[in-house]
């Protein structure tokens, strides 16, 4: 039965991946075309804050599979606060996304054609920052998206209806949750990192 | 996974992360934060995700999802940079 | 004798909230249908009005609506759905010996979802229309009128409807066989929308991403495949082709396996080379995704990546000849019954045999120079799609008529129709092959006056296909409440021949003991 709902939120996974690879590769195709426009585009990006919420993700995966371990172990209640790390953790993230595109905004870093070249002028900036705010944006909604299935599974806990002997929805929102936090690993360096 | 595997792993994950953001500035800096990166994802995905002790078919999937993703990203790239 | 599944349990609510998978194919089945008619409609309107060079019936506009109108219904309302969600939703898990797929809710969510998406693709169509062609190529899909945006977004949510039933089909298949049931032991139908499914949950979700940027840009001109901004028009062509290319064999492996039980059956015979057919059908799916260049040799796509795609577009040639082959094997020495099924397979094979080699054709890089955009790649494209997996489905449609309906259809007429179909079709695509060789492009509305006579003799074709059709329609209607009762007329081993016809609810009434799908050396 569990075997099941393992392979259904696999197979999931993998559907998401291939969404975000189309973003992936427009990324890499106008980075190949315009390799100056891009460099200078990471250069223009938050970096701390970036770095901040990339180890704020990697924590996050941390905590929530630690829950589960605590699950196994027979320790619910720990489970439970391990599973509100996650959750703040994961609103951590989205409080600095936010902050950071507001900043963008103020600065005149918008996506699409009316963007205005200001620091870093030159063809296919305004496309690394339609990209940034795409493929930042996109993974942000699965943020929201896996952060309302932990806290769904936090209620649970709560409740007790997820318990030591049958944990397995917070088997399966943990996975979706590395996965969105895999996805970041990558938008990490392609868009702060490689100047 | 044991306790100590999943703090090794929060532990690698980090140092990993430092590194990246360490080297941003060496020359070849693409392929360093790009190959960073494919270790991250494979720790999270071996112990975080548990492939590693999981089911054949899970991994089965993950790497065919894997493949198809570099399979577009490098069909679209070999066709801009070779124009 | 238990109640059949059509009527038992009772009321249009028990039919609306059904978790039965059969319920469930069966609304899938109706639903496709009436989708076969529309974008059959646009089809005849469009072939009616080339009869004349200067195409007196309609204007160049409502002539580009016609056709991508007839495009984006066709394959997406019906081409991708049509044999996996009616028949697969239906005979999936009688042949594993289950009582239902692995999630029946999600099931039930994927067909409402499907509706929602039709619903929204035919708002397009009274909204004004659209007429960037099925393909949506930017830039003029990011720029072209309102109705546009309906399409896609009708388009994606049908996506969604796509991935939720690989997923389900997915899962079904790993977790829920029959115990002893080994892999090796699945009826080759199976197997087809297994590989099929495979396709469904990994390309659609590209097709998803495509959709929702075309429609982002157009409502916030984000300019990402706007040369203006730096953008790549060709770009958007490698995300849509990522998807399009692998659809196509969405629609052609569950045609493949429908040929493949049919071929058993009707021969007497266990499918030969039974492992050769299984690899070949995952060496589709796989080698599918390798190929989606192949529509972009002349679009602006550099000559490497050209020359890459072209030869490994070769590779699907080798999987498909390997399939004909056994399932010639098959029926060679085989007891054969000639009824309408199996007709439909002779179709089947005869059209997908020219419809692949003139794949290859066009694969050819060189060639597809002088061929891209004729009327060549529209005859390619149609004797696959049309003479392969309509006729699948066709195939199909009678194959499993007894089985659903507990009655039989007459011979006779459906010979006919058989026959006209097949005619029709041959009368309607082949001259379009002379057509794009001679330099006719697609989607133009007129053309030279010298070209009128094989565009006469491709609309007669065409009626003559749609008289066939509604001939099918007819008697299989009638059949419904004045056929003769029937159980297994086939005499197929198969596992879903062994419950009643019509099947009860819960599939079987005792849990089914596993025996050998193709076992004929039993059935007399």
């Amino acid at each position: 039965m569990n075997r099941r709902y393992h392979l259904a939120v696999w197979i999931v996974i993998a559907s998401e991946a291939l969404l975000f690879a189309g973003l992936f590769a427009l990324y890499w195709s106008y980075r190949g075309e315009y390799p100056a426009a891009f460099s200078s585009g990471v250069a223009l990006d938050i970096h701390w804050i970036g770095g901040l919420n990339t180890f704020i993700l990697l924590t996050s995966s941390f905590t929530i599979a630690w829950s589960i371990h605590m699950m196994r172990t027979l320790r619910p209640r720990a489970a439970l606060w391990s599973l509100a790390a996650t959750v703040v953790l994961g609103l951590a993230f989205l409080a600095l996304k936010l902050f950071e595109w507001s900043i963008h905004i103020h600065d005149g870093i918008v996506p699409g054609i009316h963007y205005y070249s200001g620091p870093a002028a030159g063809r296919g900036i305004s496309l690394f920052f339609t990209l940034y705010y795409m493929m930042t944006g996109l993974h942000a909604l699965h943020v929201v998206a896996g952060l309302s299935l932990v806290v769904w599974v936090l209620v649970r806990v709560r409740r007790g209806t997820i318990f030591p002997e049958r944990y397995v929805a917070l088997e399966l929102v943990a996975l979706y949750w590395h996965f969105v936090d895999v996805v970041w690993v990558f938008l990490w360096p392609m868009f702060y990192l490689m100047r | 996974m044991t306790a100590r595997s999943l703090v090794f792993t929060y532990i690698l994950l980090v140092v990993l992360a430092a590194a990246s953001w360490l080297l941003a500035d060496v020359g070849g800096g693409t392929a360093l934060a790009l190959l960073i990166a494919a270790l991250k994802t494979l720790a999270i995905a071996l112990v975080f995700m548990e492939l590693w002790i999981g089911h054949a078919s899970d991994r089965v999937i993950a790497v065919v999802a894997l493949f198809f993703v570099v399979l577009l990203c490098a069909g679209a790239l070999a066709d801009v940079v070779t124009r | 004798m238990p109640a059949s599944f059509w009527s038992e349990p009772r009321g249009l609510r028990s039919w609306l909230l059904t978790h039965d998978h059969k319920r469930i194919g069966v609304m899938y089945l109706f639903t496709v249908l009436f989708f076969l008619l529309l974008g059959g409609m646009f089809a005849l309107v469009l072939r009616l009005s080339l009869v004349t060079p200067e195409n007196a019936l309609v204007s160049a506009h409502t002539y580009d609506k016609l056709f991508t109108q007839h495009g984006i219904v066709m394959v997406w309302l019906f081409m991708i759905p049509s044999i996996p969600s009616a028949f697969g939703n239906i005979l999936l898990p009688l042949m594993i010996g289950a009582r239902d797929v692995a999630f029946p809710r999600l099931n039930l969510a994927s067909y409402y979802i499907f509706l929602v998406g039709g619903i929204v693709v035919c708002v397009a169509l009274i909204a004004g229309g659209v007429d960037t062609g099925w393909t949506f190529y930017t830039p003029y899909s990011t720029s072209s009128a309102a109705a546009t945006n309906w399409a896609v977004i009708g388009v994606f949510i049908t996506g969604i409807s796509s991935i939720l039933t690989g997923l389900n089909f997915i899962a079904t298949v790993h977790t829920m066989r029959l115990k002893g049931m080994r892999w090796r032991d699945m009826p080759l139908f199976v197997w087809n929308l297994y590989s099929t499914s495979i396709i469904l949950v990994l390309a659609t979700p590209v097709l998803g991403l495509v959709l929702l940027l075309v429609g982002a840009d157009h409502i916030w001109a984000l300019g990402i495949f706007e040369p203006a901004a730096g953008g790549d028009p060709v770009l958007f062509q490698h995300l849509f082709w990522f998807y399009s290319h692998p659809a196509v064999y969405i629609m052609i492996l569950p045609a493949m396996g429908v040929v493949a039980e049919v071929v058993s059956t009707f021969s007497h015979r266990r499918p030969a080379w039974y492992g050769a057919i299984v690899l070949a059908s995952l060496g589709i799916a796989l080698v599918g995704f390798l190929t989606w260049g192949h529509h972009m040799f002349v679009a602006g796509m550099s000559t490497f990546d050209s020359g890459v795609f072209g030869a490994l577009s070769m590779l699907v040639a080798i999987f498909s000849a390997i399939k004909v082959f056994a399932w010639v094997s098959t029926m060679y020495g085989g007891s054969i019954t000639l009824a309408t099924p199996l007709l439909y397979v002779f179709t089947f094979i005869f059209l997908f045999v020219f419809g692949g080699m003139s794949g290859v054709a066009v694969a050819t890089t060189s060639l597809d120079v002088h061929w891209h955009d004729t009327y060549f790649v529209v005859a390619h494209f149609h004797f696959i799609m049309v003479g392969g997996t309509m006729t699948g489905f066709l195939a199909a449609l009678h194959y499993w008529f007894p089985k659903l309906s507990g009655r039989m259809y007459s011979e006779t007429w459906a010979k006919l129709a058989c026959a006209a179909v097949s005619i029709g079709f041959i009368l309607t695509f082949t001259p379009q092959f002379l057509l794009g060789n001679a330099g006719m492009p697609r989607r133009y509305a007129t053309y030279p006056a010298q070209y009128q006579w094989l565009h006469v003799l491709s609309t007669s074709g065409a009626c003559l296909l749609a008289l066939g059709m509604f001939t099918v329609a007819a008697y299989l209607l009638y059949a419904i409440v004045r056929g003769p009762h029937v159980d297994n007329p086939w005499r197929s081993a198969s596992f879903e021949w062994r419950s009643a016809s019509p099947p009860p609810s819960e599939n079987f009434v005792d849990v089914p003991v596993l025996k050998d799908a193709y076992d004929y050396e039993d059935v007399p």
